[in-house]
């Protein structure tokens, strides 16, 4: 028996009455913020801390972290399958701790090669974690209000961008590396366990609609057909064959590249422009704050006026900014910094909410499994990106920057082609648009 | 049904996927190495008990110019060691010291170590010139349950890691930057000091600690950018520095990188606008300064004859240590390695003697507890297992009378009794 919660259009508006939903959001959030500090923004304390255990130049790691990314794209592969067969509860909980066990041996490496084997256990399961199943968690429990929720569970990008540093490089400082990892490693493995204990797959395992819904708006505006198969009807022949399934794993890969580029790059660029490494990472964590409210601005964006209209607006924002911040005039480079930092949580918004928009909730992991993999392939792309651009310029990052730009106009153009409700039953539903979903049932074959 | 099946598989998969992950850990750091040459000094010993000392240090790569000597200096220390007399289990003993080579690579460190420990079954290891070396011999003692005792490395860059066995004597960044400060005080700069540092443990704790240190100390630090070991075009750090418009260098670089980078300057013409540089690592020794050439270069002392110490083993002065280097080796001028050398073997004689015993327990307590004087300066190991050595500021002079280098001390505040032999002079 579904509650009934008491707003009068149904809480179909509310941006903050989730009831339970809260626990999924809180949790993606969480995952995102050890996926970013493990894998991301933690390297600029990690790296230089194994690396001088270890005797070996930053640089080694940091090819081996990139290394770790591309085996991340094959753990997409086959976690998005597991996904599928046991849900995102149990999977996020075992991935969790299987990044937990893993990050220990990154603090505890004795050798390149087993840091290479650990970073990539932890790449792989915490960022399936993150993006896989809280990709599926989203689409589940909040399919039309999955843009400002994203928003919320995107922020965790950004407080990990603002707090992981200083809070490992205070444990290290007190506990060197190979204690310092030991309470990240406990907390993700808490995480896990309260994952795999409390949280739950669908909304319905605790009694309410998706989106936290009445139960008239969820009869009269959600698709109750969707119980036939787990996987909406979609095959990944049938999934690879459809332009918009391509054109939403290009497209949010492309704003990733964008993103991940430059803030990887973030701290020295701001070195390159004369700021000293302190002041550097103290602006890389003004910007994450600032970010956190970015975030939550663009998933309501991403809400009221659709994905495909914010994902064109944020394009074309990310390029003014980063021309201005390549101008090297110290006014554009603070407004750009500005508007970069609005910007963080932005894109991992768009790797969930385009896909959710354009196939719907109906067999999202399906989806998903097929998307993420295509995504994290063109994403990885900004370390070579970097490394090129770097390489033929003399080590000047503002050069790679004016690639990132010009890569995100090509993006906005891009995106112009999504039709970005092509496949989505509960919108169709919603707009009463009978033919439309007839049509749907026919390209799956049923 | 068939789901709690899955959901039994995935969580023996992941068990299954962790108890791998542990066996690789597990295995990576038992892996094969390759064996090199170690050579043994044994002591004509008759009845008297041997001790096996490990000595792991750099023979041969980049660093091969801070184990210059080394081998025939550690030998006459040991000499004097055995001469003062060590008892173990209340018997006379005495050292017997077997030497391998790190080739400056922390790989061969780890392999020289191990071969040491399990072939030549050592009793206690020593081992010194850089983190390149006595990082990774640290490491293995750990794991092997072996006492180490290492001098000359930067005091952060060897405690990187928890140390029970393994114990240090060096210097810190703050008593180099200290130093460095000496030279920025006399030379008539605006305050904006620019650091140099690459991509690496060194680099990262120089530029880490710089910024405070210069504001602290009335001065603005400025980051030109990070550049990668054995980098050789330095056109962005040097537009950097124009930028920011420092007239001090300062920072951490070998000593090819330092040529390199000095040559840019020059050819760029930043270099009129500087005042001073201070730099550590690339100009420690003569064969350096030579290679550079440039005069007026400051630098970190770690010792030499002037140091007004003496060692509690012998009562041996720095003066009279510096006179016994040259009738070891021939050589006149005399390296900062040779103090660290004889303060290395001064320290395991301490250690043995208060320990009376070959068990690791017993060697790792009387090193812990360790409180001597040495030629470098007083011993105290702190909670960290390192002990914190004075420094004094030296500045690099061509002599245009005899044709050679001189390092002149242009402070010595760090040490008490010790007086600067020359005052600062311009680049």
């Amino acid at each position: 028996m579904a509650k009934k919660p008491k707003v009068d259009d149904g809480n179909k508006s509310s941006v903050v009455n989730f009831g339970p939903g809260w626990f999924p959001i809180i949790y993606c959030l969480l995952m995102f913020w050890f996926y970013v500090g493990m894998c991301n923004d933690g390297s600029n304390v990690t790296v230089p801390a194994v690396a001088a255990a270890l005797r070996v130049e930053n640089a080694t790691l940091l090819t081996m972290n990139s290394i770790a990314g591309l085996v991340g794209v094959v753990f997409f592969i086959l976690l998005g399958q597991l996904n599928r067969k046991i849900g995102p509860r149990w999977l996020s909980g075992i991935l969790c701790i299987l990044a937990g066990v893993g990050y220990y041996g990154v603090g505890n490496a004795s050798s390149v090669g087993m840091y290479l084997v650990c970073m990539c256990v932890v790449t792989g399961s915490i960022m399936s974690a993150g993006y896989i199943c809280g990709g599926a968690l989203v689409a589940q429990w909040f399919p039309k209000k999955k843009g400002v929720v994203m928003g919320y569970t995107t922020m965790g990008h950004n407080l990990a961008s603002a707090m992981y540093c200083p809070i490992l490089a205070f444990l290290i400082a007190r506990f060197y590396i190979t204690g310092g990892v030991v309470p990240i490693v406990i907390g993700v493995i808490i995480l896990g366990i309260v994952g795999m204990i409390f949280l739950r797959n669908t909304p319905q395992e605790r009694h309410i609609n998706p989106d936290n819904v009445s139960d008239e708006v969820f009869k009269a505006e959600y698709d109750m057909d969707d119980n036939d198969d787990d996987d909406g009807g979609w095959t990944v022949k049938n999934l690879l064959s459809k332009k918009e399934l391509w054109l939403a794993a290009i497209t949010t890969g492309l704003f990733q590249i964008c993103s991940v580029g430059v803030m990887s790059q973030l701290v020295l660029r701001n070195q390159e422009l004369g700021f000293s490494a302190n002041t550097a990472m103290l602006i890389m964590t003004v910007l994450a704050l600032v970010g956190v409210g970015g975030s939550f601005l663009i998933g309501v964006l991403d809400d009221r006026l659709g994905t495909k209209r914010t994902m064109i607006g944020f394009g074309i924002w990310y390029a003014v900014a980063l021309v201005l911040n390549f101008t090297n005039i110290m006014p554009c480079v603070y407004i750009s910094l500005f508007m970069i930092a609005l910007g963080i949580g932005g894109s991992a918004n768009f790797t969930t909410s385009l896909p959710t928009a354009i196939f719907g909730r109906q067999g999202f992991s399906k989806v998903n499994s097929v998307i993420f993999p295509i995504q994290g392939a063109v994403t990885a792309m900004q370390f070579l990106i970097n490394a090129i651009v770097q390489n033929a310029t003399g080590g000047q990052i503002r050069y790679a920057y004016l690639v990132f730009m010009a890569v995100a106009l090509v993006n906005v153009f891009l995106v112009t082609k999504v039709d970005d409700h092509r496949y989505n039953r509960d919108y169709h539903v919603q707009n009463g648009n009978t033919q439309r979903l007839a049509e749907i049932e026919a390209e799956l074959g049923k | 049904m068939k789901k709690k099946i899955m959901k039994i598989s995935a969580l023996l998969m992941s068990g299954l996927l962790a108890i791998s992950l542990a066996g690789f850990c597990g295995n990576t750091a038992v892996r094969a190495e390759e064996a090199s040459s170690a050579s043994e000094a044994e002591p004509s010993s008759g009845d008297t008990q041997v001790i096996k000392v490990g000595f792991v240090y750099p023979k041969t790569g980049v660093y091969a110019s801070f184990g210059e000597y080394t081998e025939e200096f550690t030998n006459f220390a040991v000499d004097k060691a055995n001469e003062a007399g060590i008892q173990i289990n209340g018997s006379s003993a005495k050292i017997s010291l077997i030497t391998a080579d790190s080739q400056s690579d922390p790989r061969e460190a780890e392999a020289a170590a191990k071969r040491l420990i399990e072939e030549k079954n050592v009793d206690i290891m020593i081992t010194s010139k850089t983190a390149d070396t006595t990082v990774p011999v640290s490491k293995i003692c750990e794991k092997k349950g072996v006492v180490c005792l290492s001098v000359d490395t930067p005091d952060e860059a060897w405690a990187v890691r928890p140390h029970k066995y393994s114990f240090h004597a060096g210097f810190n960044t703050e008593s180099e930057l200290t130093c460095f400060k000496a030279a920025w005080d006399e030379c008539g700069s605006s305050g904006r000091i620019g650091v140099l540092h690459a991509n690496d443990t060194e680099g990262s704790i120089m530029i880490n600690a710089a910024p405070d240190f210069a504001e602290a100390n009335g001065y603005t630090a400025y980051d030109p950018g990070v550049y990668q070991p054995g980098q050789t075009d330095f056109s962005n750090v040097i537009r950097n520095l124009k930028n920011q418009k420092v007239d001090i260098l300062t920072g951490v670089m070998t000593t090819d990188e330092f040529k390199n980078f000095y040559e840019q300057l020059e050819e760029d013409g930043y270099l009129s606008e500087i005042k001073c540089i201070t730099i550590a690592k690339a100009a420690l020794f003569e064969r350096d300064i030579e290679n550079i050439d440039v005069s007026g270069l400051c630098t970190e002392v770690w010792w030499n004859e002037d140091f007004p110490f003496a060692s509690s083993m012998d009562g041996m002065t720095s003066e009279e240590l510096a006179a016994q280097f040259e009738s070891v080796t021939g050589k006149t001028m005399i390296p900062a390695t040779a103090g660290y050398d004889y303060a290395n073997i001064e320290i395991l004689y301490a250690v043995l003697n208060a320990a009376g015993s070959l068990d690791a327990s017993a060697l790792a307590a009387a090193a812990k507890n360790l409180e001597i004087n040495t030629v470098i300066g007083p011993i105290k190991y702190n909670e960290h297992n390192y002990s914190e050595q004075p420094l004094a500021t030296g500045q690099w002079i061509y002599d245009t009378a005899s044709l050679g280098w001189k390092q002149e001390i242009i402070n010595a505040d760090q040490i008490e009794g010790m007086e600067p032999t020359g005052s600062y002079q311009p680049l």
